[in-house]
């Protein structure tokens, strides 16, 4: 497993937004987490992520045990992310926003970037280079000039991803990257999502369009308020009772 | 396209020169020696302020207490000059330290703080800082304050004496300053800052250490400051602790919101504008700090983000003029940085 989960519990005070939840990611996977509002998929993220840590249980990235490490070192082990709620560099230019992702791999520091120094100066010409290429892979080429806030939702998820990208990730995780999204875009996202998955980055995927989910993932794992209530191939989800109880059945008909 | 872009690369640095030019024989055009104090005193708070843009245009977090780091870089110099006989370079040498270590231990606690919060910490360090300036009599004269004999070095032949030499002495530090902010802010450090400032938790996501960042940065501020102190105090030759006062924590954040901070020449116009309106003002008399005052707030009102963003656009609009280049969008960027 490249990541793994252990009986992983998060208490918010009384209340378990993550409770006992254990599962697991391989190499070459896309793993859909699905479950309703409220039932602990960002959270998932978050304290994969390092942004919260489990009060009990344990997360491990590669057989080794990340839960108790800050977010930057997590990251910097490899495992990227996009936000549920819009999340870039505002007031950046687009390209800038890839640009500055750049960070986790870049090997200049303060005084040999104040130096200028031949090293760095290349570093500099690739990553940039780098980045024009990332663009044009989530298509937002003819946007690299465009300040980042002014992008349409639709284009900020896009770029969330170049950024995730940018850090040159062993596993991606995704927090809704098709919500708001019309269907020809959601239709391009899951294409990258393949290509990406195909370029060796397995990825993690919370999202609610139950179409694309099912279509994408080869393994699936639903929560309901904080506990996992099943897991399996998308087939075997559609079938399941709990599952059609819990979520499908009623989302089904809450959209009806 | 390209070549487009190198003309207009090389049409930027010749405007550059030339400021450089101008400002070098500065001196012999500006006749009047109280102008040339004027700008000398300018440029020192532009080193100040350029400090102050670190944390608070760069950084994302308004400090209160670039006065004090001022304060603290003056007295460094001053009192080891008094009471060590160290010479100008030792001492600006000996305020660097003093700013990375003042910087560290005030950054360490208040840094973990966010918002007003760290604006209020950092205030409250500032008026520490004055009490204990003038409480430890012994050691720093009190409210009084001591002087210290005029330097004895001198740069190009010119003595660091006389105003003129003082100036160019503070012209190079200057523009060394602009050259750090400028190479620092391109670089892979300068944009993890800047990343902390947009957004800590992408920040944070990106691999960037946000509290290491912010101390740097923070660090970074506190040394700016301490050099423009102790360039103060050698230019002064009298120390007190008035200037430092918390009022004046209003005028540095005045400095840079006048000027317009997260921009390299705001912190320029900005130290301009707070040393020189006070003089422009003095028809008003009894009135001028009201009247000092009131310009601030319209231009503040006026220009939220400073004197510099209408220039930027006006820069902007002659270069795409000058080179018929449409992409002005992509020109605006380059130029805000
Ligand atoms: N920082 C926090 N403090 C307190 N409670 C929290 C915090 N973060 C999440 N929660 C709670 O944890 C529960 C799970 O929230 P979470 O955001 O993980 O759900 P989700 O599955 O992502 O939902 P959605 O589909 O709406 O995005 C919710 O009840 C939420 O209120
Ligand atoms: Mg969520």
């Amino acid at each position: 497993m490249l990541l793994q989960l252990e009986n992983v519990t998060r208490y918010f005070g009384g209340l378990a937004a993550v409770k006992d939840v254990s599962f697991g990611i391989q190499e070459g996977q896309i793993l859909g987490l699905i479950g309703p509002n409220g039932s602990g998929k960002t959270t998932c993220f978050n304290l994969i992520t390092g942004l919260y840590h489990p009060s009990e249980g344990q997360i491990s990235f590669n057989g080794e045990v990340i839960s108790k490490m800050p977010p930057h070192v997590i990251a910097r082990k490899g495992v990227a992310r996009s936000f549920q709620i819009s999340s870039v560099f505002p007031t950046l230019a687009v390209i800038e926003n890839v640009v500055t992702a750049h960070y986790c791999r870049q090997k200049s520091n303060l005084i040999t970037g104040l130096l200028g120094i031949a090293g760095t100066r290349k570093e500099e010409k690739q990553v940039r280079e780098h980045s024009g290429e990332l663009l044009e892979f989530v298509g937002l080429g003819d946007k690299a000039h465009a300040e980042a806030s002014a992008l349409t939702s639709a284009d900020q998820r896009r770029l969330m991803i170049a950024i995730a990208l940018a850090t040159e990730p062993k596993l991606l995780m995704l927090d809704e990257p098709c919500a708001g999204m019309t269907d020809e875009e959601q239709t391009a996202i899951v294409a990258l999502m393949r290509k990406i998955c195909g370029d060796g980055i397995p990825i993690l995927l919370v999202e609610h369009h139950m179409k694309i989910v099912m279509e994408v993932s080869n393994h699936i794992v639903v929560l309901d308020r904080g506990e996992k209530i099943a897991e399996g191939q998308p087939e075997e989800i559609k079938n399941n009772d709990a599952v059609i109880e819990a979520y499908l059945g009623r989302s089904e008909k809450e959209r009806a | 396209m390209i070549t487009g872009n190198n003309a207009k690369k090389h049409f930027v640095n010749v405007i550059l020169i030339v400021i450089l030019v101008v400002f070098i024989f500065l001196p012999k055009i500006v006749t009047v020696s109280y102008y040339l104090h004027l700008i000398v005193m300018s440029l020192i708070w532009f080193i100040l302020i350029s400090g102050l843009n670190v944390i608070q245009g760069y950084t994302g977090y308004v400090s209160m207490c670039q006065i004090a780091f001022y304060g603290i870089g003056a007295y460094t110099s001053g009192l080891l000059m008094k009471n060590l006989h160290w010479g100008l370079g030792q001492g600006i040498l000996a305020a660097v330290g003093m700013g990375l270590i003042v910087g560290t231990i005030i950054g360490f606690p208040s840094l973990r703080t966010k918002g007003h919060y760290f604006s209020i910490v950092t205030l409250a360090f500032t008026m520490l800082m004055f009490t204990i300036l003038r409480g430890w009599s012994g050691l720093t004269g009190g409210i009084v304050g001591f002087a210290v004999r005029p330097v004895s070095e001198s740069l190009f032949g010119i003595p660091l004496n006389t105003r003129q030499g003082y100036y160019y002495l503070v012209l190079i530090f200057a523009v060394l300053t602009i050259l750090f902010v400028k190479r620092m802010t391109g670089s892979r450090t300068g944009r993890a800052i800047i990343a902390v400032r947009e957004n800590e938790n992408l920040a944070s996501s990106i691999g960037v250490n946000v509290f290491a960042m912010k101390l740097l940065a923070f660090d970074i501020s506190a040394v700016l400051g301490c050099i423009a102190g102790a360039l103060y105090m050698h230019y002064v030759n009298f120390v007190s602790p008035a200037g430092f006062a918390a009022e004046y924590a209003m005028n540095t954040l005045l400095a840079g919101m006048v000027g317009g901070v997260g921009t390299l020449v705001g912190p320029a116009i900005g130290s301009f504008i707070v040393i020189f309106l006070p003089e422009m003002l003095r028809a008003a008399a009894l009135y001028r700090q009201l009247a000092f005052g009131i310009v601030l707030i319209i231009i503040v009102f006026a220009l939220p983000h400073g004197v510099v963003r209408p220039l930027t656009k006006l820069w902007t609009w002659a270069l795409a003029k000058i080179f018929r280049k449409n992409n002005v969008e992509e020109a605006t960027l380059a130029s805000n940085k």
